[in-house]
Order: structure tokens, then C-alpha cells, then sequence
């Protein structure tokens, strides 16, 4: 195998163009903040010794990295901008460079849960502030002056007294030599110069020419490619295979069992490995396999969704928050309100199907591909492999799309299962089809929403119990007496209700499930929100003004309604034909509220017309970015409420290509504007919290047009 | 397997390959032009889309034996440096989030601009709905383009 650390030291040279002195910050044991300043010279920057995330040259060149998977939500461009704030340096000159995983050097890496920016806010800020700081140091020593007499600016030096500067390239030197601050100082919001501006994204010059390199584009030398027709049901076994008639194809040179790790299970298959990747498709064509599928291609999605809908109307499952006491409250109201939300599973659908390629040799193990768990996957080959951390290198691609399905270990494990089987780097690829049938998908869920109202038609009771799989209980192990966690997250508890509960009743399946953008949110924030409404219009008011009531102790919900209100116009005068409808969800640390309009059109078909939407998720990095998150949320739920869904038949999967599970198209695009609250909380999530609101904005704006109340996803918009 | 001489952004090629290969394959694999990208397989998503003699065609499903004799664009193609109005639209709308799709989108974009340089929003509907993109930039393609329209109007 080629030296890799020393073709990564060549790459990064080029990539950065470093000479000379450096100034090189980083952080001692990841992202816990004990930076080390180290003095290189060129040839010792790199490989083993490279735990660092900013590089400064004689030439006051800023090398920052990036030490998160880049899968379209902009930390590529969002991490490196933490940093370069608090250093006083613009964006257009730095080089930006892609790590890979190491959790010693960079701390948490992991992609998801719209977490980049909430995690290295402080500490990314704190190391540019200490890099900055140095510099001020070193001018300062060199012209006599005190530290509060000089400032810096866009990579300079200035000072009070005179008109003199030093360049950041200037002092390396020095500033090299230097102690790290302990306590670095961080500006303050009112001093941002790029931190909350729409800043143009550096990866994007390079998405719009063929230039990215997606894990789907990468090559290693001496590489085969595979292609694996996997067990059509979760857990089918392979009894045979006719490999002795796929070995005589051209181009194939071997066939082998393969078996997929999938939380307790194993998924097996057949592998067809073979000289290129369009000689394995064509082999694959002529595989046939036998399985054993013994017992799991027996159920439907009728039968999957009876389950859920018997342990929910059975039992109370565990209690995830309350207030009061439902029980007694609602079986003493007057006038009841019970009703059924159903929502199918989805499929993540990334436009670059599942991909890597795993090279095992002797006692190390090299990944090279697109994941969000570069740590995850780290450990996760080494602990099967049986080989050291240390002797396994991720590298990480641009990601064509993750949305929560790249960051499971499964397909990294099978690539290295049969890596180590033939003796060569295998590069896997999955057919579209393998990708949308196999999962792991979002759950479906059943959800029974209750509220009591008392004779004087107050609401008294309310409660929401939703069936469904836990992911947390496929694990081996899951101890399955204790609440799974989080699983109705996007329901706000904020509501001033008296007497509510939120229920969660796991039930098992054999179909393995994983996050998808939003996780819980997506399902429990559709029932919830559309439930509101119901409660509202039994209250005869509106549902917009409903809202604001019952949040009047929560004054940041109040202030994005007030602001959603106003920005769509809500109270204008209503034209027969159209409806309008609002949800708001809190989920990942931000609230997101959105008001859809629909309108009939000529043709007698509903129309989404527009979605007004507004975000508060406190300081903010990238504007522009928060802008495209949330158009982004708002057309994968749009799919998700009205275009597509995954059901299953005889155990396996019905929708395997975009023929069938249909994505929204730009011609079913609606305008949308996007509104971000400017305030100085701190920063939440932004890649998930704009997809729970708009499934039930839409079907309260379908409720307002038609009277007609939407209880189960997918609907067809074009029979409402 | 047999040899094709394919003519690909003003450049000749010499492949050997089976007439029924996909010319997706042959320009990623054979050739190395990794920007044309793989989807779905079945001409459905739009990501394989290239022009065949100016027409936007999707190349998973298009043998390579039926292009011979052809000029070839692939998204490398497209311009040296960035500066077709289109790439360039597509950089101030700042139009790509993952931008797996974005080449398929792109020479969908250009094919449309290339007969039609005003196009209204119906045209525009109708030329990309065949490109898929699960990241949701619609809103900014449709902008993207207007912007390149109006650029080429000047």
C-alpha cells in the first residue's frame, strides 16, 4: 500500500500552499480547549503531527480546517467562519481543508442533529481568539506599546499611537514563540464583521463545474468494485448462489457471502466483485440467490400499522413529560376530542446513493468515502476488524446528502468485510434500488391525540401517545424497561395546558430504523401541530391567536408568531378558494414557525402556493445558509406529506426506484420566504427544525380551504 | 466488446467497451469524468444528464454504441473556468447545498437557455422537472436561471 501519510502531506502542501514559518493552533486532546502552539517547519506540519486547525505562514496565508463531513448543510464554509471572525481575517483568502477523523485531534466530528454550529460556537471562537491575541502580543513586545493599545483587523496589527501596522506574516515568527492565552477573549455580537452576514460558501465554485469530489468519484489504486444483492427481507439468509456460472462473465473475479451489520442483526447478501463497476451490474443480473426467508415475509404494512394501532389504544406506554393529571382530567370532561395521525416510513433518498470504498491489509483498515460519523466508523472497523484505532484512516468526501442515513456504520463494515476477504480495496456502490428498499428508514408512527373540554368548552385535558419503533431498542443489549428517550420531541410542552401528557408505547419490528432529517419531529410535530388546530376550531378561535394565547410565559414563541403574522399577512382578507394555515415546532434547539397557503386552482386541483417561514435560532453564522437549510426542509417535508412514502409487502420493501417513491419536482414548488429573528441567544440548530412545522401548516391551510381535516400521510394533494 | 471513438468536450476518445454499457460508465470509469453523476439508473432523477449534440439526454440509460458520430458535453465542458453565465448564475444565487445534483441540473439549465433565453416559469417547470434534488434548491434554481436569462439578454 502506498504511503498515504505522505501523499496526505503533499496533498495538504499543495492544497494550502503553507511555506516557512508557521503559526499552528489546535487543541491538545480535542475540542476541550487546551491548545498547544507548535513551531514547523515545512515537511513536519503533516501527517501523524497534524492535530491542528489553523496554519498561518510567513506570508500570512490562513490554512483553516474543516473537521466536519460537508453533506449541504455549510459547515464547510460555517466551522472555518467561527474561527476566522475571532482571528480578524476575511474569508476570500483562507484555504479551507477537509480532516480526516480523529477524535484526539478535532473532539466530535459527527454530522447531525444540527449540532456543528451549537458544539464549536465557543470553542472554535475561543481558538481564533487566542491566535489573534498572540499576534497582538507580538506587535505589541515589538513596538513597546500595551496590549490595550493595539487591536487587530483583517490580518493586521494595528495600533493607537501611530499609523504603523504589522501583518499577521510578519510576526509568525514571534507570535509562534508565545504561550496560548488561557482565557481568550471573544467579541462581541455588535463587533461581528462576518459572523450573521450571507457570506458566499467556498465549496460551492467547485459544485457547479464537476470539481467536488463526492465519495461515489473517488479512486484508489489496485481497486475492485462490488455490487451486492443483499436479502430482500430484513433478515433472510443466503442458502445458495449459481457461482459458478457468474465466474465465467468477463470481468468478474470473485463472488462471496457477505454479511452487513445492522444494530443486532446481520443483513446478508451476495457480493459480485469484479474489474469495474458496470461489469458487476451486469453480473448481478444473472445472480440468483436463494434465501431462507423463514418468517420475515410475512408482514404488511396493514399488519405493521394494526400493531401500532393495538399497543397504542392497549396500554399508556411510558410517560415522556406531564403536568397534572390527564387521566383524571379527561375522563371527567364534558365533551372529548380523540383522533388518529398516522405517518408511513420515509426513505432518505440522498441523490448519491450509498457508497465507500474499504481497503484492509494486514493490520490496518483505510475508509475513503462520504460519512457523517467519522469517529463512529473509526472505531467501528476497528472493533470489528480487530485492529487498533490508530491503524484505521477515514477519509471524508464531500457528501451527496446525508439527512441521518449516512452516519450508521452498516455499509463501511460490509465494504470492509469483503475488502478483507478478496485482499484488495474494494470500492462498493449501491443501486438506487438496494438504497431505498434496504433502510434503515424514518419509523411510521401511530399517533392518538386526545383533549377533554370542559361544559364551559375550556380545554382541561390533552394528551399525545404515539406507537412506534424505537431506535434506541435495536441495539444489543437495549435495556427496554427504560423510556426511549426523545421520541416526542418537536411537540412543544410549552403550551399552557392544564393536565397533559405525552406517551411513548415502543413496539418492534423487524425493519430497521435510524434518525432521518428531523427524527421524532418530522412524525410527532405533523400530529401535534395539526391537533392544535382541532382544538382551536373547537374553540372557534383562530388558530394563529390560539397559539399566542397558550404561550404567553414562552415570549420567544410569542415573537416569531407575531413576526409570522405580519410577514405572511395572515389576518388579510380571505379570497374563496385559498387557505391558509400556521404550526410552529421547537425541536434542536430552535423554533421554527411556518404559514402555508394553498389555492384551488382551474382545474379544480389544490395548489401550494406559498410558505412564509420564520426562524429563531439565536446568533447566527451563515444567513444566506439558514435561508437555503430551511427552503431545503420545507421541500423534503412537502415530498414527505404529499408525494411518496415506503410500505412493505411479504416483509420487504415495495418502492424501489424514483418511479415509485416519488420525489417533489420543481414544477410542485412553492415560493417561499424565509425570515430569521435576529437576537443575541444562543445559537441553535438550523440543518432539521424547518421540516416538522410544514407538514401541519399545509394541512391547516387544506383544513381552512375545505373543511376537510388531513390525518394520515401521505395524502393525495390532487384529490383533496 | 468493441472500440468507440467518442468525441467529448472538443476532445476525441478511443474506448473499448461492451455496446450495451451505459455512456454514463464509459465517461465516469473508462474515461474519468467523474462530473456527469450516477442517481437512479433509470432516467429518473436527471443527476447522468450531458448534451448530445446540444440535446440534454440522461446517459445511464444510453448505450454507448448510439453515440458515435456524436459531440458530447459533459459539465466539464460546459466552461474552463466558471464563466458560462449559468455557472456563474448558479454562484450568486449561491444556488448548491450537498450540489451531488447540480451538474445534472446545470446541463438541464444550459440545454434550456441555449433554445429559449427568456424563458417564463411554465418553460422552466417543464425543462427541469426531470432533475431530482433532495437537498430542495428549486426556489434558487428557478432564480439562477432567470439571472443567467437575463445576463445572456444583455
Amino acid at each position: 500500500m502506498r504511503d498515504v501519510s505522505e501523499m496526505n502531506r503533499r496533498k495538504f502542501l499543495k492544497v494550502s500552499g503553507i511555506t516557512g514559518t508557521v503559526l499552528a493552533l489546535g487543541y491538545t486532546s480535542g475540542l476541550g480547549f487546551n491548545s498547544s502552539v507548535k513551531k514547523y517547519e515545512d515537511d513536519e506540519i503533516l501527517g501523524s503531527n497534524m492535530n491542528d486547525f489553523i496554519f498561518i505562514d510567513e506570508k500570512g496565508k490562513v490554512t483553516i480546517v474543516n473537521h466536519r463531513p460537508e453533506m449541504g448543510q455549510g459547515v464547510y464554509q460555517a466551522m472555518p467562519m467561527l474561527i476566522a471572525e475571532e482571528l480578524e481575517v476575511g474569508m476570500e483568502g483562507i484555504s479551507i481543508v477537509q480532516t480526516q477523523a480523529s477524535r484526539e485531534k478535532y473532539g466530535h466530528q459527527q454530522v447531525g442533529g444540527s449540532s456543528s454550529v451549537r458544539n464549536s460556537w465557543e470553542p472554535s471562537r475561543k481558538l481564533g481568539a487566542a491566535a489573534r491575541m498572540m499576534f497582538i502580543s507580538a506587535a505589541c513586545v515589538r513596538w513597546g506599546l500595551n496590549e490595550s493599545d493595539c487591536y487587530a483587523k483583517n490580518g493586521k496589527v494595528f495600533n493607537n499611537k501611530n499609523d504603523d501596522n504589522l501583518s499577521y506574516g510578519d510576526l509568525v515568527g514571534e507570535a509562534s514563540k508565545l504561550d496560548t492565552p488561557k482565557e481568550p477573549k471573544l467579541k462581541s455580537k455588535k463587533d461581528f464583521r462576518i459572523l450573521g452576514k450571507p457570506l458566499p460558501r467556498k465549496d460551492i465554485p467547485l459544485k457547479v463545474n464537476g470539481e467536488a469530489v463526492f465519495g461515489l468519484d473517488m479512486e484508489v489504486p489496485d481497486m475492485l468494485y462490488a455490487s451486492v444483492e443483499r436479502s430482500p427481507v430484513f433478515l433472510g439468509k443466503v442458502k445458495s448462489f449459481n457461482k459458478a456460472e457468474i465466474m465465467t462473465i468477463s470481468g468478474v473475479r470473485d463472488v462471496i457471502k457477505t454479511e452487513m451489520p445492522v444494530f443486532s442483526h446481520k443483513r446478508e447478501g451476495v457480493a459480485i466483485v469484479a474489474d469495474s463497476y458496470f461489469d458487476a451490474l451486469k453480473a448481478r443480473k444473472k445472480l440468483k440467490v436463494e434465501w431462507d426467508e423463514s418468517g420475515y415475509n410475512i408482514k404488511s404494512q396493514e399488519d405493521i400499522f394494526e400493531d401500532f394501532r393495538k399497543a397504542g389504544n392497549g396500554d399508556d406506554g411510558f410517560v415522556d413529560e406531564s403536568k397534572g393529571n390527564f387521566r383524571k382530567a379527561f375522563d371527567s370532561a364534558i365533551k372529548k376530542l380523540e383522533v388518529e395521525y398516522v405517518l408511513p416510513y420515509q426513505a432518505h433518498s440522498t441523490m448519491e446513493p450509498m457508497n465507500c470504498i474499504v481497503s484492509v491489509k494486514d493490520e490496518t483498515c483505510e475508509f475513503w468515502g462520504p460519512t457523517q460519523s467519522p469517529n463512529w466508523i473509526r472505531r467501528s472497523l476497528s472493533q470489528t476488524l480487530e485492529i487498533d484505532e490508530k491503524n484505521v484512516t477515514i477519509n471524508v468526501s464531500f457528501l451527496g446528502g446525508g439527512f441521518g442515513r449516512r452516519a450508521f456504520n452498516d455499509f463501511p463494515n460490509e465494504a470492509a468485510f469483503i475488502s478483507k476477504q478478496i485482499g484488495k480495496p474494494i470500492k462498493v456502490v449501491w443501486k438506487r434500488e438496494d438504497d431505498t428498499t434496504q433502510g434503515p428508514f424514518r419509523p411510521g408512527s401511530v399517533n392518538l391525540l386526545k383533549a377533554g373540554f370542559d361544559a364551559n368548552n375550556n380545554l382541561v385535558a390533552m394528551q399525545h401517545k404515539t406507537a412506534m419503533q424505537a431506535m434506541g431498542h435495536q441495539w444489543p443489549n437495549s435495556d427496554k424497561s427504560k423510556k426511549p428517550s426523545g421520541m416526542l420531541e418537536g411537540v412543544n410542552v410549552e403550551y399552557d395546558m392544564p393536565n397533559w401528557s405525552t406517551n411513548v408505547v415502543p413496539v418492534e419490528q423487524h425493519i430497521p430504523v435510524m434518525w432521518w432529517r428531523s427524527v421524532h419531529a418530522s412524525t410527532a410535530g405533523f400530529a401535534h401541530e395539526s391537533f392544535i388546530d382541532e382544538i382551536a376550531n373547537e374553540l372557534n378561535k383562530d388558530p394563529l391567536k390560539y397559539r399566542i394565547e397558550l404561550l404567553q410565559k414562552e415570549p420567544r414563541f410569542v415573537k416569531v408568531l407575531e413576526r409570522i403574522a405580519e410577514e405572511s399577512n395572515w389576518d388579510k382578507k380571505k379570497k374563496t378558494g385559498t387557505g391558509i394555515g400556521v404550526a410552529i415546532v421547537k425541536s434542536f434547539g430552535s423554533i421554527c414557525a411556518h404559514v402555508v397557503e394553498v389555492e384551488r386552482q382551474s382545474n379544480k386541483k389544490l395548489q401550494v402556493k406559498r410558505v412564509t417561514s420564520v426562524i429563531d435560532c439565536g446568533q447566527t453564522v451563515n444567513n444566506d445558509t439558514i435561508k437555503a437549510q430551511t427552503e431545503g426542509n420545507i421541500i423534503m417535508a412537502l415530498q414527505a406529506a404529499f408525494k411518496g412514502e415506503i410500505t412493505f409487502e411479504n416483509g420487504r420493501v415495495v418502492e424501489k426506484n424514483f418511479d415509485k417513491y416519488k420525489m417533489l419536482r420543481m414544477d410542485q414548488t412553492p415560493e417561499i420566504s424565509v425570515h430569521i429573528m435576529d437576537n443575541e441567544e444562543a445559537p441553535g440548530g438550523v440543518g432539521e427544525p424547518g421540516l416538522p412545522p410544514l407538514a401541519p401548516a399545509l394541512c391547516n391551510a387544506i383544513f381552512d380551504e375545505s373543511k376537510r381535516r388531513i390525518r394520515k400521510l401521505p395524502f393525495n394533494l390532487d384529490k383533496v | 466488446m468493441a472500440l468507440y471513438s467518442l468525441k467529448i468536450n472538443s476532445k476525441e476518445y478511443q474506448v473499448e467497451s461492451d455496446p450495451s454499457t451505459p455512456l454514463l460508465w464509459v465517461i465516469r470509469d473508462q474515461i474519468g469524468l467523474k462530473g456527469t453523476k450516477f442517481g437512479c439508473g433509470i432516467a429518473q432523477c436527471g443527476a447522468c444528464t450531458i448534451h448530445l449534440d446540444g440535446n440534454p439526454v440522461r446517459t445511464c440509460v444510453l448505450p454507448v454504441s448510439a453515440v458515435v458520430g456524436k459531440k458530447i458535453t459533459t459539465i466539464e465542458g460546459i466552461s474552463k473556468d466558471n464563466s458560462h453565465p449559468v455557472q456563474k448564475a448558479w454562484i450568486k444565487e449561491q444556488v448548491p447545498q450537498c450540489g451531488y445534483c447540480q451538474s445534472g441540473q446545470i446541463m438541464s439549465a444550459t440545454a434550456l437557455l441555449s433554445r429559449n433565453t427568456t424563458p417564463n416559469n411554465e418553460d422552466i417547470n417543464r425543462a427541469m422537472k426531470g432533475n431530482i434534488c433532495r437537498c430542495g434548491t428549486y426556489p434558487r434554481i428557478k432564480k439562477a436561471i432567470l439571472t443567467a436569462s437575463k445576463e445572456m439578454n444583455k
